[in-house]
């Protein structure tokens, strides 16, 4: 078989899917699995495994062949078209595609397949997701309530879910021989990525600076290395100098960055490609969440990994738009001082120390650990148990939204029971001994706001059915909107039977 | 008129009516540098036309930075005749064709057939000199930003037509993809060809 998976993002966020190729190898043994990705991408090739034809388009050269008037005006559609029919002459079994941009959906509208999987436009302009999940990600990807790590997305829509899902990246001899050169001793190394693709990211030199003075204050033999691009070299090498930083710069190609990583005993980073590959390493992480970064739907993947992440209205804040800000505050909330006993904490693996700083910090900050749930979702888990009646909804509505959106309420023995076996495993793991004593109340709580919730939609869908018996609704419009009340009915339905199947546990084990 | 001439290292160069169509110090050196400047698509393109052969050095310089084959305009039969003695173009695929007005051009098989793929204009400034207004002419029409032009090429590559009416308003400005979105074969057919210009129109939100 052969399968084409299509990434027409930047390298971060291919790196954040790679685990669907290895998911797919699984799923389909034997099978080829071909990627097609924009140029810079394919500096990744000789890290990933599993990998056999690399395509990719240069995005900035077709934009170039459009942009500049002595370039002939069909250039760039001859290139696009040329290089397409190549790779659609491979005759793929399936084309998957895991970038939700109209781009790729043309891109992958014109790919021939047997078999689709992720946007792809039609001739008539109609976008087509082939899988209720990539609708998902389609309809709710600007959503604030967003639930699902894409990840999950991509590795439900994919069918790929139900193994551990593998980074399929390894460093190379070369990348071993850039971190050789860096002399290293034995000592505790903690790797900062200092540098993001967008200043409002950024945590800030200052803060930096800080930090890692701090962390010599308080673990003086701690190996402190600031990660840098070989773009970025002259950038890092004066941040170390203005900053008085007293850490070893070390510029490396991603290669060396990953045998870094699988040196280091932390990294400490902003959202960046750097952040998604320590996926691939042991390194426990600490992801400092700003900006734009969304951790819920981009975080750290691996379990076990820690995020901060400012408690602000205007967090996370549009990609597109500058900071609304008199300052960068939430850079600010996050004190290098904190930031560097959580270093410490979780060197020490101290979950305790790091749920005591949370509790500390909780009026301005959240610290959060990733955690993969036994019903096979990416979970943050807020530390300071301040949000638990929140956790607690999210945790059920991720059991909700898979039933919905796999169907398995329409089966004639649908799995909700081994499916509440785990979401209650999940809870007693979440929701320590001390804290089960109030969890029924929540149960309580929560079923009372689906039943109101659910007796609305039964309004609604009464007055709906007379708006449109009285012709006072177009047909399309009414049917559109009878579909999406029934959709909310049996996810409210769902809902509330997860709900009372973890209360019965709970009364049973208190 | 034309001269030939001895360069400063013993490599042959030309003039033309008194100006010099490659350097007498380094004629390699400033064609490498010709064609560095340009270097956009070479690895992708299956026709790039050169306007001008000036003294050929740049021809053989592009020829080697690129598969594509190369294909010379110019409309001094006498240089082409001198320049073809000096180097040795048909080793390296290189075709030679002298036009001596855009509808010469129009017409030649070799144009033609070359522009039913992917190709590219590049313009050498020293020769265009001698013939500015000709060759002004064959730029625009073979870079296809305009309607008149764009269709020609369109048609000759066997495309749909962007419009059952074509458009032939020339206009100031060079056309660009937000024009082609407007065609009728993007905005109402059904045919696949249209999902590449839609693709591209992303590219330049």
């Amino acid at each position: 078989m052969k399968i084409l998976v299509v990434h027409l993002l930047r390298l971060g966020d291919f790196i954040q899917g790679s685990p669907i190729l290895s998911g797919l190898h699984s799923r389909y043994p034997g099978s080829r699995v071909d990627v097609l990705t924009f140029r810079q991408t394919q500096a990744l090739a000789p890290l990933v495994s599993g990998v056999g034809k690399w395509w990719t388009l240069d995005r900035e050269e077709l934009q170039l062949g459009l942009g500049r008037a002595d370039i002939p005006l069909t250039t760039s559609f001859e290139v696009l078209r040329a290089k397409l029919d190549e790779i659609g002459n491979e005759n793929y079994d399936l084309v998957i595609n895991l970038t939700q941009t109209r781009f790729a959906g043309y891109v992958c509208g014109y790919l021939p397949a047997r078999e689709r999987l992720g946007l792809a436009f039609d001739v008539r302009d109609q976008a087509r997701f082939y899988s209720p999940w990539f609708r998902y990600l389609d309809e709710r990807a600007e959503a604030a309530d967003d639930v699902f790590n894409y990840v999950d997305i991509f590795a439900q829509a994919c069918a790929v879910a139900d193994q551990p899902l593998e980074w399929p990246l390894r460093a190379t001899a070369n990348g071993a021989r850039e971190v050789a050169a860096l002399g290293l001793s034995d000592a505790p190394v903690v790797v900062a990525q200092v540098f993001t693709s967008d200043v409002k990211k950024d945590w800030g030199e200052t803060a930096w600076s800080a930090y890692v003075q701090a962390l010599r204050r308080q673990a003086p033999s701690t190996q402190i290395v600031i990660l840098a691009a070989p773009g970025e070299a002259a950038l890092a090498e004066e941040l170390a100098r203005r900053a008085a930083i007293e850490a070893r710069v070390a510029i490396l190609s991603l290669d060396g960055a990953l045998a870094l990583l699988a040196r280091a005993d932390l990294l400490i980073t902003g959202d960046t490609s750097i952040k998604h590959l320590a996926n691939a390493a042991a390194v426990p992480v600490i992801e400092l969440s700003l900006g734009s970064s969304d951790y819920r739907r981009t975080g750290i993947y691996k379990a076990d990994s820690v995020i901060a992440h400012a408690r602000l209205s205007c967090a996370p804040c549009s990609p597109r738009a500058a900071c609304t800000q008199p300052a960068h505050l939430c850079a600010r909330a996050l004190k290098p001082e904190r930031m560097a006993a959580l270093t410490l904490a979780r060197l020490a693996g101290d979950w305790n120390a790091i749920a005591a700083l949370a509790r500390d910090v909780q009026g301005e900050a959240q610290i959060l650990r990733t955690r993969h749930l036994e019903t096979g979702f990416w979970f943050a888990e807020d530390l300071s148990a301040r949000e638990a009646d929140l956790m607690l909804k999210r945790m059920i509505e991720r059991c909700t939204w898979r039933a919905v959106l796999n169907g398995e309420h329409k089966k004639a023995l649908a799995p909700f029971g081994s499916e509440s076996l785990r979401l209650d495993a999940d809870v007693a793991r979440v929701f320590p001994a001390e804290h089960r004593q109030g969890l029924t109340a929540r149960l309580d709580f929560l079923e009372r706001e689906v039943l109101h919730a659910r007796s609305e939609q039964e309004s609604a869908m009464a007055s709906a059915k007379r708006a449109w018996s009285t012709e006072t609704l177009p047909l399309a419009e009414a049917r559109l909107y009878q579909a999406r009340l029934e959709h909310a009915l049996t996810a409210s339905d769902i809902t509330l039977k997860f709900i009372r199947s973890l209360r019965g546990r709970s009364l049973e084990n208190p | 008129m034309i001269e030939r001439l001895e360069g400063e290292h013993g490599q042959p160069t030309f003039r033309r009516d008194g100006r010099l169509l490659a350097s007498r110090f380094d004629p390699w050196g400033e064609a490498r540098a010709w064609v560095q400047r340009r270097s956009a698509f070479f690895d992708k393109v299956e026709t790039i036309f050169v306007l001008g052969v000036g003294a050929g050095y740049h021809v053989l310089e592009l020829a080697k930075a690129t598969k594509a084959r190369v294909v010379v305009l110019d409309s001094d039969a006498d240089l082409i005749e001198a320049v073809s003695a000096a180097h040795d173009f048909t080793a390296r695929g290189i075709r030679l064709e002298c036009v001596t007005s855009l509808r010469e051009l129009r017409a030649s098989p070799l144009v033609r057939q070359s522009l039913v793929g992917s190709h590219l204009v590049l313009v050498h400034a020293p020769s265009r000199a001698g013939a500015p207004e000709l060759f002004d002419e064959w730029q625009n029409q073979l870079r296809g930003r305009d309607w008149g032009a764009l269709n020609w090429a369109w048609q000759l590559k066997g495309y749909p037509s962007f419009d059952s009416q074509p458009r032939i308003a020339g206009g100031g400005e060079a056309l660009t993809i937000y024009d082609l979105e407007q065609t009728e074969l993007v905005q109402d057919s059904t045919e696949r060809t249209r999902l590449l210009l839609k693709a591209l129109r992303e590219l330049v939100k």
